[in-house]
């Protein structure tokens, strides 16, 4: 046996007695660690669950395909298919005749029914089949048309049959007449394309992204072009220029600041320095850029700056020990090892531009907008305020199509992290 | 007697209130090797960093006093550091070649300085600063693979090669080999003795066996004083001053 000296021994106990507990603690932190990961992931996989399920349907929609005969004298009253032409034409009844001859509908009540079954822009798609092919003039084609979004409501079984009929939105003949055209397999379920090439509408069957996408990617566009010079040029100037003094500390504590200042008070902003006084126009991507541009810097010259002070020092100072002037050494070798860590920043500071609503609704980006902007200088509106207005619209068709924009945004947000990430990659280099 | 070309007159710097160097005079002899010595936190570091202002790199840090190199004070408000800079070159403790190729890292001195008119002039530079180095055979075949691939020392040779390749006047090294193995240290050493044919070179090292082997003047600094400045064989064998003294025997520091 070794010869401990009982000061040995008893230190030796005490360290033993001690261990148990230290141990135990460790455990209960990996574990408490675990719970809260998994109660997060838990949320998440709800989030997705609920998100996936109403927006996935979203995506599609009831279709019903009609003989219909496109009458050139009808449909092009004056000929040479201009746009005046097609709109004093009469394509919608020439669609109407096509769906009563189809359900045989006689009588005023009946007609109507069978109208009222087919969306507001089927005349629309007629002219627009029309435009792609002359040739097709005075046939008779199958053309297919969106089912009005109470039909596809109803089809969806979000209407019940057992509800009075004075209380749902779908009357008895309807459902006699969607059931007989289901059964002769004219209605079909497909991918919709007033979803990703409609723009916004009040007809729920209609109501489509594009518009605000485009939106989206101008408002962005501009955020980024405006936002990431300057907040790395501040963040280089401050961290490696101004002089360490009373203005600059303020300058730095109101930057830090800024970043904490609720995003519509910046909407404020912009509507009363932009719209009031410079009489930029209302709802345009650029002064909406412009807004989410300065609620983006601070988080971008924030994260600038720690990837600066994150660059070894040893570097610039072996630049400076061979006489590269401040800049050079700043510019050829600070900024480009910390450009990784600013294109993070601005990651995070374009993900939370995306999805702000709030001060673009102060500045009438908000408005119902059915062209699609062409520059930044068109009235447009953005994806996160197009699911905004949707999800206040009573139609019941319209709470998957919110969902599916809510996807959508996840996937361009998910996009867009993807390229800057990639881009972030080919900038990396090890030192 | 050959004139001083660095010569330094009643030098303080301060770090805000805190006094690290106190009146020190001294001159540095041309082509010579000069060692820095003494212990940790003496500023013989801070006082090497003022002969090319790299102290000026560093907030609150305020120097008194002249100094002259050729002749010319390198405080005086017209004097631009780049150029003194180039002229008085530095080495660091860590080696840190910067995260590019090697022939990068030697030409961005001339590159920055404009001194290659041509390219092909900016390969004989390379080469030959690399060559001066002892670090051309071993890299000659890989120029365009990133320095921070190299072996400690010779990262440190390639820090060595980029600074010659600027032609400065005066090396400055501080504690070149404090992060190298005894091989890659014996290497430098042999590199200094070469290169202190054609140019000044001050070292600041915590090896005594250093400063014994390579140096031909020595300066002994504590709490920022300087103690004794003299020949180093003369230091290292018969001190003046009692603390030199128990400083190289190993009795304090």
């Amino acid at each position: 046996m070794t010869d401990k000296t009982s000061q040995q021994q008893q230190t030796e106990q005490r360290l033993l007695a001690g261990l148990k507990a230290r141990r135990a603690k460790e455990r209960r932190f990996v574990w408490l660690g675990r719970s809260a990961i998994a109660i997060a992931l838990l949320f998440l996989a709800t989030l997705f669950i609920s998100i996936g399920t109403k927006g996935l349907p979203g995506f599609f929609q009831y279709y019903v395909t009609l003989n219909v005969y496109l009458d050139s004298s009808r449909l092009d009253p004056l000929g040479g298919m201009s746009d005046q032409s097609f709109f004093d034409g009469d394509a919608k009844k020439l669609v109407y005749e096509a769906i009563y001859a189809e359900l045989e509908a006689k009588g005023r009540s009946q007609k109507k029914a069978a109208r009222q079954m087919l969306s507001n822009g089927s005349d629309v798609r007629l002219v627009d089949l029309v435009k792609s092919n002359i040739g097709l003039l005075d046939t008779v084609q199958p053309v297919k048309l969106a089912l009005d979004d109470d039909a596809d409501s109803y089809l969806r079984g979000f209407i019940s049959k057992e509800t009075p009929e004075k209380l749902r939105r779908v009357n008895d003949i309807q459902i006699e007449f969607l059931e007989r055209l289901q059964a002769e397999g004219l209605i079909s379920y497909e991918l919709s394309d007033y979803l990703f090439f409609g723009s916004a509408s009040r007809n729920a069957e209609m109501a489509g992204i594009k518009g605000a996408f485009f939106g989206s990617i101008y408002t962005l566009f501009v955020c980024f072009i405006i936002a990431f010079p300057l907040g790395v040029a501040t963040a280089i100037y401050l961290e490696v220029f101004a002089p360490k003094n009373k203005i600059t500390e303020i300058i730095e504590i109101n930057i830090n600041n800024l970043a904490a200042v609720p995003s519509v008070v910046f909407g404020i902003l912009g509507l009363a320095i932009f719209i009031n006084i410079f009489g930029l126009p209302r709802s345009i991507p650029l002064v909406g850029g412009i807004v989410l541009a300065l609620m983006t810097l601070p988080t971008i010259i924030i994260s600038s700056r720690a990837s600066i002070r994150a660059v070894p020092p040893s570097i610039k100072d072996g630049a400076l020990g061979i006489g590269a002037s401040e800049m050079q050494a700043t510019f050829h070798h600070v900024v480009p090892l910390a450009i990784p860590g600013m294109l993070t920043g601005a990651i995070i500071g374009m993900a939370q531009a995306l999805g702000e609503t709030a001060p673009l609704l102060m500045i009438g980006m908000v408005a119902f907008i059915v062209d699609i902007p062409n520059s930044v200088t068109d009235p447009g509106t953005v994806l996160p305020v197009q699911i905004f207005m949707w999800a206040d619209f009573a139609e019941r068709m319209f709470i998957q199509k919110t969902s599916s924009a809510i996807i959508i945004l996840l996937g361009f947000l998910i996009a867009m992290n993807g390229i800057a990430i990639f881009i972030r990659r080919k900038l990396e280099r090890r030192w | 007697m050959t004139d001083p070309v660095v010569t330094c007159k009643n030098v303080n710097i301060f770090y805000g209130d805190k006094q690290a160097i106190n009146n020190i005079s001294i001159d540095i002899l041309p082509k010579t090797i000069t060692a820095f010595i003494g212990p940790s936190g003496c500023g013989k570091s801070t006082f090497l960093r003022s002969l090319n202002r790299m102290n000026d790199t560093i907030d609150g840090c305020r120097m008194e006093g002249e100094i002259l190199i050729d002749n010319e004070n390198i405080y005086a408000p017209e004097i631009d550091v780049v150029p003194l800079r180039a002229r008085v070159g530095m080495v660091f403790q860590k080696p840190n070649p910067f995260p590019k190729s090697i022939f990068d890292n030697v030409a961005y001195g001339p590159k920055i300085h404009g001194l290659a008119k041509s390219n092909s002039e900016l390969q004989t530079i390379v080469e030959k600063a690399l060559k001066g180095s002892g670090l051309w055979e071993e890299v000659k075949d890989r120029l365009d693979q990133p320095g921070t691939g190299l072996s400690g020392g010779q990262q440190q040779r390639l820090c060595i090669a980029r600074t010659i390749a600027v032609q400065p006047e005066i090396i400055l090294m501080d504690e070149p080999c404090s992060a190298l193995d005894p091989i890659a240290t014996a290497r430098i050493e042999a590199l200094m003795t070469d290169l202190a044919k054609d140019y000044t070179i001050i070292i600041v090292t915590h090896s005594m066996q250093q400063a014994a082997r390579v140096s031909q003047k020595t300066a002994f600094f504590h709490l920022g004083d300087l103690i004794e400045y003299g020949d180093t064989t003369q230091m290292f064998t018969n001190p003046r001053e009692s603390r030199t003294q128990d400083y190289i025997t190993g009795r304090f520091g």
